[in-house]
């Protein structure tokens, strides 16, 4: 299992170009709709009408943002698409409040929401003793994901996009996220 | 995927097909029709199987499948793909040759029941599922009617819930573990990423006199995934009304030969905590003789048949929105004889379920008597889409590249003989919450308010809506309402993808009609659920019905209203709803 905390360590160039912006739909609204075959591999065709052999297992295209579609980038590694859509929620739903420094919310102050190392240090204290923010491999053990999830935390009027609360859907990326692409994966079995 | 396309889509799309169909199979070649594709449509979608899933197919976790695909207007292939491989997983062979399902964990496995069962009732867990004590199919009466199915040779069909190791570990997680425990669950819990379940069909399949036990040759089973399953002792009763009923006799069961005629292979990806709905049937379809079976108009389904073409068009056809249920399509289905279809039956006679209290039933033999009475099911929509009976080009593509790849590297496997109907998801999964229907009806935010939710998770953005909007001419609702009837889950009004009028012939048999439970969703939803595993609110609603679990995510599965169903409904448990005429049962 591959860690992504560069994803997040390398924050500061990324909130730039994601920071506060909309997930997915507002980014290809009015372009027109392309609809990119998937790579089927490499196909011998004999030619004579029947049926064509696969002889390779294709590239299956993971878009990278899936608001972007095939006018993204792609990637070969699920995680990797997960772990940037974490970032992307991690930007668009909690930096507003939990990354701006000493102007940051929380008791106690919680200022790190981008930076992964001091996400997963259990030395870092949060509302909940005992509970750090994000546990890799368990989502119901972590913070960040409990208030999420339960839905406790406050909408605010700062940027538009942080007065709704993220839809289930994206709770579920989140989950995936702190479950099975932080390095440890979720127990199975 | 049908969407039309704008001028300028078109040019793009044209630009790319030039250079994407140097690389890519020409769909072309497996359409056995005479009639040549659209020239706008030369950008079929081109869905790609793996050869790494064939023979020892990877879990979905461990072959980098588990991710969020793209929504509309991008290619639907992921979510195919991922119905594929959830049932090459399930049904791949282990080394006794059993298909992975036998040894899955099923309903009796995950919950503790209040009368414990027999120390020795269950089979270690990771064995095959079933033994001398204990049934391991069942659940004859279909959900939706509670009516029970009956096949040419008058046996019911016996069905299966079976869930791999990550639904298992959800549970265990949540402390899901008993009936009092589901229905205390947290509204809000959702399904994570790989929980997949699966629903099976099978046939029972007799000895040959003098013969007392099935060949493991016997031609019958040549194509088929197989097994020796126990299975429910069947008898007559009286319910509580004192009219008969089929009662299932589940500690004292049988051990026969069955056959899989169908499966629904469902799994939860990042960000469809709702499920991918897929669902697969039976071909005769012969890899070693040339054949190919991509779709169902191919003509090698052999469970049940496909409603037939119109008599003077010669055009397959939807049910048609004045005669939504074939009432007076009188055209014979076939003149064949099918498992679940009798030959000569016409449209409207077909799909209907016999009446429980009439049945004639033999115990000693276990099977119905009564030719009259055995089902004859034919597929009412032909692609399961409720504006096209074209299939979607990546279904069909991805049925002929995984052909290809069985056909190249083991064409004798029997999983080759299983082909994907259609799947269903959430197009829209920004809408997925608790108590919500998932119809594209009255009840959907979208049709409510289509002028409404600028940051939908999905492509689909206002634009594309307040295009069809703009057009005016009557309300907004009503138009969403065309759209839909235009472009089906296709249409930006949707929220829902995919095959919206897909039901398994074998499983769904008797509700496929669009007044009933048409599609998945129509009862696989976040709403109460009933005893007969439909909602108890909403516009399909049972609001007469037994109440089993109030509004939670994880309805979705009914692997949660079955242990209700089985532990908390006895009458001392079963209480008047004041006001109402339904009931809620609750679990001491």
């Amino acid at each position: 299992m591959k860690q992504y905390a560069h994803l997040v360590l390398l924050g500061v160039p990324l909130v730039a170009s994601c920071m506060l912006q909309p997930l997915n739909s507002e980014a290809t609204a009015g372009s027109p709709p392309v609809i990119a075959p998937i790579d089927p591999g490499n196909v011998e065709d004999p030619g004579d009408g029947t049926t064509p052999i696969l002889t390779q297992t294709p590239v299956i295209q993971i878009f990278t943002d899936p608001g972007v579609g095939p006018e993204g980038d792609t990637t070969t590694d699920a995680c990797k698409q997960t772990s940037l859509q974490a970032s992307m929620f991690l930007n668009r739903y909690c930096a507003a409040c939990h990354a701006v420094g000493d102007m940051s919310s929380g008791v106690p102050k919680f200022k790190d929401v981008l930076d992964l190392s001091a996400l997963t240090d259990p030395t870092n204290q949060t509302d909940m003793p005992g509970v750090p923010f994000i546990m890799p491999g368990y989502p119901e053990k972590s913070r960040v994901f409990q208030r999420v999830s339960e839905g406790t935390m406050p909408k605010i009027n700062i940027v538009p996009e942080v007065t709704t609360h993220p839809s289930v859907s994206e709770i579920s990326v989140l989950e995936e996220w702190i479950a099975n692409c932080l390095g440890v994966s979720r127990p199975h079995g | 995927m049908h969407r039309r396309l704008s001028p300028s889509g078109r040019l793009t799309i044209a630009a790319l097909s030039f250079v994407g169909l140097a690389s890519c199979t020409d769909p072309s070649t497996i359409d056995t029709t005479p009639h040549p594709p659209d020239p706008i449509d030369h950008n079929l979608e081109d869905c790609a199987a793996s050869a790494e899933w064939i023979p020892d197919t990877p879990e979905m976790k461990d072959s980098n499948a588990l991710f969020l695909p793209a929504p509309h207007p991008s290619t639907e292939c992921p979510f195919y793909r991922s119905a594929w491989q959830t049932f090459l997983v399930g049904t791949k062979p282990d080394a006794q040759g059993e298909p992975a399902i036998k040894s899955f964990a099923v309903i009796d496995d995950l919950f503790k029941k209040y009368t414990p069962l027999a120390p020795d009732a269950l089979a270690p867990p990771g064995t095959p599922r079933g033994t001398s004590k204990r049934a391991w199919l069942g659940d004859i009466k279909q959900a939706g009617g509670r009516q029970i199915l009956i096949d040419q040779n008058g046996h019911t069909l016996y069905y299966g819930i079976h869930v791999n190791q990550t639904f298992v570990d959800f549970v265990k997680l949540h402390g899901l573990d008993s009936a009092k425990a589901v229905q205390d669950a947290n509204p809000n819990l959702f399904f994570t990423a790989g929980v997949a379940e699966y629903k099976t069909a099978w046939q029972e399949i007799d000895p040959i006199p003098p013969a007392t036990d099935v060949a493991p040759n016997d031609e019958r089973l040549a194509t088929f995934i197989s097994t020796k399953a126990w299975v429910p002792t069947l008898s007559q009763g009286k319910d509580a009304f004192g009219n008969n009923t089929i009662l299932e006799d589940r500690d004292h069961p049988r051990l026969i030969t069955v056959r899989l005629l169908a499966i629904h292979s469902v799994i939860a990806l990042p960000g469809h905590p709702e499920f991918i709905w897929g669902s697969m049937e039976h071909t005769n379809a012969d890899l070693t003789k040339g054949e190919t079976d991509g779709r169902a108009a191919d003509g090698h389904r052999d469970i049940a048949p496909v409603v037939p073409e119109d008599p003077v068009t010669g055009e397959l056809v939807n049910p048609t929105k004045d005669d939504a249920n074939n009432a007076r399509n009188t055209t014979i289905v076939s003149d064949l004889n099918f498992p679940l279809y009798h030959a000569g039956t016409p449209a409207n006679v077909g799909n209907k379920p016999p009446v429980e209290k009439d049945l004639v039933f033999d115990p000693a033999t276990q099977r119905f008597t009564d030719p009259t009475q055995y089902s004859s099911i034919y597929r009412m929509f032909p692609a399961s889409k409720s504006n096209t009976v074209d299939p979607d080009d990546a279904v069909t593509t991805l049925n002929h590249n995984v052909e290809a790849i069985f056909k190249d590297k083991a064409p004798m496997d029997k999983r080759s003989h299983y082909r994907l109907v259609g799947a269903q998801w959430m197009d829209k999964p920004f809408f997925f919450d608790t108590n919500r229907a998932l119809l594209n009806d009255e009840s959907s935010p979208l049709l409510q308010n289509p002028d409404k939710y600028p940051q939908l998770n999905q492509a689909d953005g206002p634009e594309s809506r307040n295009a069809v909007l703009s057009a005016g001419g009557d309300t907004p609702f009503n138009l969403g309402i065309a759209d839909i009837a235009a472009n089906g889950s296709d249409s930006a009004f949707s929220m829902l993808a995919g095959e919206d009028r897909m039901s398994s012939t074998a499983m769904e048999s008797f509700t496929q009609d669009p007044a009933s439970f048409f599609n998945c969703f129509s009862c696989h939803n976040t709403l109460a659920v009933t005893a007969k595993g439909v909602p108890f609110d909403g516009p399909i609603g049972d609001p007469e019905g037994t109440r089993l679990l109030e509004p939670k995510r994880i309805n979705v599965s009914h692997v949660f209203s079955e242990i209700i169903l089985e532990e908390c409904t006895a009458p001392e448990n079963i209480k008047l709803i004041p006001g109402t005429q339904g009931h809620i049962a609750t679990c001491p």
